[in-house]
């Protein structure tokens, strides 16, 4: 199961259980699982969070093809069963992936409902709107609002958006993608138990249309900018380049995030041990002719920061340059600046990381 | 063939073109507005299919009147008829209004066999818009496509499309809701093909000039919608409130740690151990 | 799988390609022109100045008569000005009269908008007749078919068949290299140039350079200021820039190891150019190019089958003493190759275009100039290599201080026969100048402070296309033996820089330090030097990618 269904699942635990207390009811965590041969999956929801598997095994349905899933979906949704007093779901979760995206649209169209994407942030609780279409501008209370945050015009705003009704039409669900790493999954729970519901497949064959005739996978292919910690090692690791490499790996890994390289170490032809080779590809080069990222904490290891590189990765929220030389340009657009030789500070770095992770254990 | 290009306007987010308020927030209102830049893509699209296939390409717009500017960009890299779709009742609209009132425009026009659109605006950032109004009309609908092919007489499509570390490929019948990926190219591989295709370039900048002459805009009357599917009445979403995000310093000053040190090295580690909400 | 077929293709649309195309448009022929570049202009570098010859009516007015009021030139030349430097002491001589020679005009040009401009006639031209420019095509080779030319193979295209195929692909032409006409040659075939093109504000380099804005001025530069390397200085007046450089034989640059901006920067520090320049400029651009030496390797039999070959590509380039004259001569054979191929059609064997015009370009005045007058040449060859080592003894002395002498060494200068047949040997370019200067010239000094930009600031400020993921140049032997000369003959590479292309790297194998040359293509100028002197695999990239200049 994908990283972000897991997510998702944790979240949907989450903001249930919290719904379920506060407003004293007993609504349940619901996941949709569609494919062929994916039972194990409905199994393993459970043991991740949902109390309600509903379940559609068929092999038209092997590979995610917009309308027929969107249509069954849209049959899920309107199933009387097991939701006592709902004929749809009050809040559905999509995943922010291409197909994922494109799949919550197709079916919030189907369902003519709201929903809102790219979303890293989620709570439910009433909300009290003033709307010159929805309630006329008067203030009104409509409770048990899902709340969806999201960033867009371009990274400078942070929008909450919600579903609310009109005074026409009643609109369900409260819908929303998910950013992939935003939330963290439960940990797998073998003993939670849940019912799983098999939904039927019955389509029509005008909804089968679209044929995929083939795929390829896109060797090396490495999106740095979905990581909030990145790890660039420049060709400050030349005197070791194995060493250097693996130290990199093992900060980035430390702190949640992922392995960048510098124009430089891309061309430079090092010789590294086999294990590590793999890593150096033009696939994780970060600059002007590689990848742009903006994370949280961009860590540049043994880099100087010539203008290429920069364009690359200026814009991250904060920037830690580890560098033996204090002339070089990468310490006028950083915010830390750690002088030393980064064959000795990473694994002090890594030391105190350890630490300090004891301690919030500890204290948790 | 007929095909339709949908756009939209959008802040002009580039480098030295997007005005900030004193606190470094974004000014909207002092910002110009431009083509979402992704749109082009989808004009792109439109113009690859007229020179292999022929036919008539429309682009439609929604917004206010000054937004016509936007549809003078559209011809200036490729439309033959332009629509702008202005009324305050379209105003406000969320993904599935915009759907409904884009819908009935492509339905005015009639009979379209492709529609094109980009992929995510610069501002809302939603990717909805195209695979909802391809919901709307009943069309197949193919989205993150790198490279399409159509065939007219059996009318098909072929697409190839960017699925997360995956390259897939797909066929259907017209018509077809085709959504550009970021990364979408035109494949011209032969000589003919891009000459025409100069030429139709350097005829659609001469039109451009004069883009007045083929501007249509309708109103809600004209396209016939209820009024509550379009517009603020009828978004299901609506913004509640909006964090401003100041742009990244371009100055920032560095503090200098030294790694010999236990403490500064220390204080890194809490920098990078600390979680903001 | 039918091919698509066009009557002409012409492969690339600098000047000799645009002559040549705009030549067979006049004729109703349906030409396709292909070039590598997104605009054409934005990957050629001149010195330069675009010449227009008496002895020939094939010059760029023939093709575009208006364009001396509709194209955009800098400047007309109307001075010319030897400067014999010795260390810091500067004889002038006058060259304006040689530069004047056979001449019927001469415009400083930057190439960018200059070629972008002749692109814009070739399109409309050609678009006439069936045919067209495309831009960002690369044509990768000739298409063969029973081991005979037949067309072109790009990278962007599928395969064209043509009636001619003409090949304007520049200095580094593939074409020419896989149809076998030529291929890289030695060092010593070649001239390397380098150039900055400084921005300075329009009066003040009036002033300084004391023309009017009518005028334009032509500054060339030799002496021991460049120590043994062989060749000079150049600095052109442009409308609002001045282009400054620096030529050597290739094989004098590989020789003396030092690097090619270093020179430049050798040049720039001159207090005659601090003076000039000190404080007033911007450097905007640099730019490097090889140059073919039309001396030693001109090609007299510039076809195979129905390719043809033109300009750079075949080695057409004609050097009388310090002045340089290329694109005039890819202009004119251009033209020739048009005409013979119209010649060739009319008499109803298009194939046999070569031969007319292999022939007309041997017998045209270029052809004569180069081939030269053997006799002189080997006089004078003989005479400096004896005379050379003879004038520097201490019983010349008195002889070299004296005005008579002075004289009669710029009289040599001054003649054009002598020029053109004067050796390329250090004494000609270094130690006769530094003699001139030492005994005549006039100290020059500057308070003005000039400090040129690093190697890393000239590279940052280049656009670059790259095409991720297929360099264009792959080092095949990366020992410091083989291919060590590229990280000093580069013109952007450097010992001591971190952003160029070649760099000399230590690197532990096997617990063993070894220095392997490491090549990173991302800043490369595309000027083909390494392929000269290094062992490399180097292809044109491919169509739109790549360096793209803004002056030229």
């Amino acid at each position: 199961m994908a990283n972000v269904s897991l997510e998702m699942l944790g979240e949907a635990r989450r903001l249930m259980d919290k719904y379920n207390r506060d407003y004293s009811e007993q609504e349940s965590v619901v996941a949709v699982v569609l494919g062929h041969k994916v039972e194990h999956l409905a199994l393993e929801a459970i043991a991740r969070g949902a109390d309600i598997v509903y379940l559609t095994d068929h092999p038209e349905l092997e590979d995610l093809r917009l309308q027929p899933y969107t249509k069954i979906i849209a049959q899920m949704s309107l199933s009387k069963e097991a939701r006592k007093t709902y004929d749809k779901p009050r809040y559905f979760l999509f995943p922010a992936t291409n197909n994922g995206r494109d799949l919550s649209s197709t079916v919030l169209a189907e369902l003519e409902s709201g929903l809102a994407s790219d979303c890293n942030k989620l709570y439910i609780q009433d909300a009290n709107i003033s709307h010159r279409a929805k309630t006329d501008g008067t203030p009104r209370v409509f409770s048990r609002i899902l709340h969806m945050k999201r960033p867009d015009f371009s990274g400078y705003e942070w929008s909450t958006i919600l579903c609310i009704d009109s005074p026409k039409i009643d609109y369900h669900p409260q819908a929303c993608s998910v950013i992939p790493g935003s939330f963290k999954p439960l940990a797998q729970d073998p003993n939670r138990k849940g019912q799983v519901i098999r939904h039927p497949f019955n389509l029509p064959i005008e909804d089968l249309r679209l044929t995929i005739t083939g795929r390829e996978k896109l060797l090396n292919a490495i999106d740095l900018s979905s990581y909030n910690v990145i790890v660039a090692a420049g060709r400050g690791i030349s005197k070791n380049p194995s060493k250097g490499i693996s130290l990199c790996l093992e900060l980035a890994r430390a702190l949640g995030g992922e392995l960048g390289l510098s124009r430089g170490v891309c061309t430079a032809q090092y010789t590294l041990e086999p294990s590590l080779a793999q890593y150096i590809t033009e696939a994780r080069q970060i600059g002007e002719t590689g990848q742009t990222v903006k994370p949280k904490f961009y860590i540049a290891v043994g880099i100087s920061g010539a203008i290429q590189h920069k364009k690359g990765m200026d814009q991250a929220d904060r920037i830690i340059a580890i560098n033996t030389d204090t002339e070089v340009p990468i310490k006028d657009f950083c915010d830390v600046f750690i002088q030393g030789d980064l064959f000795e500070v990473i694994p002090k770095l890594l030391e105190q990381i350890k630490n300090g992770k004891k301690l919030e254990a500890s204290v948790n | 063939m007929n095909y339709v290009v949908v756009t939209k306007g959008v802040p002009d987010f580039r480098h030295g073109k997007v005005v900030f308020k004193e606190d470094n927030t974004l000014n909207r209102a002092a910002t110009p507005t431009v083509m979402n830049p992704n749109d082009f893509l989808a004009l792109e699209a439109a113009l690859e299919a007229k020179v292999k296939y022929g036919g008539t390409v429309h682009v439609i717009s929604m917004g206010p009147p000054p937004y016509k500017k936007v549809l003078q960009e559209a011809m200036s890299r490729y439309a033959d008829k332009l629509y702008l779709l202005s009324d305050p009742k379209f105003a406000a609209a969320d993904t599935l209004a915009t759907a409904e009132a884009l819908s009935a425009a492509v339905r005015k026009i009639g009979n379209i066999d492709v529609i094109f659109s980009g992929f995510k605006t610069a501002d809302g950032e939603t990717g909805q818009t195209g695979p909802q109004t391809a919901w709307k009309m009943g069309y197949t609908l193919a989205t993150h496509v790198m490279e399409f092919s159509i065939d007219p007489q059996l009318k098909k499509f072929n697409a190839t499309r960017a699925i997360t570390g995956e390259v897939e490929f797909t066929t259907g019948p017209l018509p077809v809701l085709v959504v550009t990926d970021p990364g979408f190219q035109s494949q011209y591989k032969n000589a003919t093909q891009r000459l025409n295709l100069l030429d139709l370039q350097a005829q659609t900048k001469k039109r451009a000039q004069s883009f007045e002459e083929f501007l249509t805009i309708w109103n809600a009357n004209d396209l016939g919608v209820d009024e509550w599917k379009v517009g603020i009445k009828g978004s299901p979403t609506i913004v509640d409130s909006v964090d401003p995000i100041p742009r990244a310093p371009s100055e920032r000053k560095a503090r200098m740690l030294i790694g010999t040190n236990l403490q500064h090295i220390q204080e890194a580690v809490q920098i990078l151990l600390r979680s903001d909400q | 799988m039918a091919t698509e077929k066009f009557e002409a293709i012409v492969v690339g649309c600098g000047p000799a390609g645009a002559a040549a195309a705009l030549e067979l448009a006049k004729h109703g022929v349906q030409v396709l022109v292909v070039d590598r570049a997104r605009t054409p202009g934005s990957k050629n570098v001149t010195g330069g100045i675009l010449y227009g010859t008496k002895d020939t009516p094939y010059n760029l007015d023939y093709v575009l008569p208006n364009f001396e009021k509709e194209a955009p030139l800098e400047r007309p030349i109307n001075k010319y000005i030897l400067h014999a430097m010795s260390e810091n002491k500067v004889r002038a001589i006058d060259l304006t009269e040689l530069h004047q020679y056979n001449t019927k005009y001469a415009y400083s040009v930057l190439r960018t908008p200059f070629d972008a401009w002749l692109a814009e006639q070739v399109h409309a031209a050609t678009r006439k007749h069936g045919g067209g420019l495309l831009t960002s095509v690369r044509a990768s080779g000739p298409l063969m078919e029973n081991g005979r030319i037949v067309g072109i193979v790009t990278s962007e295209l599928e395969p064209i068949r043509a009636d001619i195929v003409i090949a304007a692909d520049g200095a580094t032409s593939e074409l020419a290299r896989a149809a076998h006409i030529r291929d890289w040659m030695t060092p010593a075939h070649w001239f390397q140039g380098v150039k900055a093109v400084l921005k300075m504000p329009v009066e003040l380099l009036e002033n300084r350079f004391k023309i009017s804005d009518k005028e334009g001025a032509a500054h060339l530069f030799s002496g021991d200021i460049f120590g043994n390397a062989r060749g000079g200085g150049f600095l052109y007046t442009n409308k609002d820039t001045l282009s400054i450089g620096t030529v050597f034989h290739l094989d004098s640059i590989v020789s003396e190891g030092i690097e090619p901006h270093r020179y430049l920067d050798r040049l720039l520090e001159h207090p005659l150019l601090r003076e000039w320049i000190g404080d007033s400029y911007e450097e905007v651009e640099y730019s490097a190019k090889l140059i073919p030496d039309g001396k030693k390797a001109f090609l007299s039999k510039p076809y195979k089958d129905r390719l043809l070959v033109i300009g750079d590509a075949a080695n057409q380039m004609q050097a009388a003493g310090p002045i340089i004259k290329g694109m005039n001569c890819g202009i004119t054979a251009g033209i020739l190759a048009a005409l013979s191929y119209v010649e060739a059609k009319k008499k109803g064997n298009p194939e046999k275009a070569g031969e007319i015009y292999s022939e007309a370009l041997n017998s045209s005045p270029v052809g004569k100039a180069l081939r030269g007058n053997r006799l002189l040449k080997s006089l004078l060859s003989s005479t400096t290599s004896i005379g050379g080592p003879l004038m520097t003894t201490p019983l010349f002395a008195p002889i070299l201080k004296s005005k008579f002498f002075a004289r009669q060494i710029e009289k040599t200068f001054t003649s054009y026969a002598l020029s053109a047949a004067a050796p390329d040997s250090s004494f000609v370019y270094t130690t006769l100048p530094t003699i001139l200067a030492k005994h005549h010239g006039q100290v020059v000094t500057s308070n003005k402070k000039l400090t040129p930009k690093s190697l890393d600031e000239r590279i940052g400020h280049l656009t670059y296309n790259t095409d991720i993921g297929h360099p264009h140049i792959e080092v095949q032997n990366s020992t410091p033996e083989a291919s060590g000369s590229c990280v000093t003959t580069c013109p952007v590479s450097a010992k001591d820089s971190s952003q160029g292309c070649y760099r000399l790297e230590k690197q532990q194998v096997n617990g063993n330090t070894i220095l392997k040359v490491v090549l990173d293509t991302q800043p490369c100028v595309e000027c083909g030097t390494c392929a000269v002197v290094g062992d490399v695999k180097w292809e044109h990239p491919r169509g739109g990618k790549g360096i793209e200049y803004k002056y030229g």
